[in-house]
């Protein structure tokens, strides 16, 4: 017998051979909702890191502020200072 | 490695959901899918090349064609195509497996007919020759 007709009779037989079933539901329903959530989290990333960078603005202002300031009490009498009072 | 290549068609179908235009019935778009995928996995396996050999099999010992165990007989199958470059492998296992017309392979893969054809024939010219160096008479001792 020609061995590509041999072969042929064994893709036959082989043809015969039950597709087994996989039950895979559970495990792409697991591998599709993170990359729904992935864009969720980029966002909110997103929005994380400008707070970020606006506080370090506003932060790095503010003790340029707070250090000119001695104390904020010392603002009532500076004008005081200047003024003889007896 | 089944299961994960069934979760990757799914997966992928369903990230390319938008592709589908509903010309065609789902199925055949599924199928192009899993032809892809298995494609694909078996172009990387090449790179490993990790190939089972004939003798690896037990001799099927059997009267009859008919007796033969299938899953042994796709077993052998699966063996001696994997021998082949991955299109080749491709084109026969359709064919042998699935009973493909050269037309339905043409469309699976985007190729064309004539394609499909000439890859076939070249690769069944291959697989003899594979087959006789691995005595695959000899292995099937039901074959007369």
């Amino acid at each position: 017998m020609d061995t590509l007709d041999a072969i042929e009779k064994l893709a036959q037989q082989a043809r015969r051979e039950k597709t087994p079933a996989f039950h895979v539901a559970d495990r792409i329903m697991y591998r599709i909702r993170p990359e729904e959530d992935r864009f969720s989290f980029v966002v909110l990333e997103l929005f994380a890191s400008v707070s970020a960078v606006v506080a370090s603005v506003v932060g790095y202002f503010s003790v340029g502020v707070l250090r000119s300031l001695a104390s904020p009490l010392m603002q009532f009498f500076t004008p005081l200072q200047e003024v003889r009072l007896w | 490695m089944c299961e994960e290549l069934v979760q990757d068609v799914f997966v992928e179908a369903y990230f390319s959901l938008k592709s589908y235009r509903g010309r065609a019935p789902l199925i055949h778009w599924l199928r192009k899918i899993g032809v892809r995928v298995g494609y694909r996995y078996w172009k990387e396996q090449a790179k490993t090349k990790a190939v089972v050999p004939l003798q690896d099999f037990d001799a099927i010992e059997a009267e009859e064609p008919d007796a033969v165990e299938p899953s042994a007989a796709a077993e052998i199958l699966h063996a001696l195509l994997a021998r082949l470059p991955a299109a080749d492998r491709l084109v026969l296992t359709l064919m042998y497996f699935e009973q493909c017309g050269t037309k339905e392979i043409a469309a699976r893969m985007g190729w064309t007919r004539a394609m499909v054809k000439m890859r076939a024939h070249r690769a069944r010219k291959k697989l003899k020759t594979i087959a006789e160096s691995e005595n695959l008479l000899e292995k099937l001792g039901w074959i007369r």
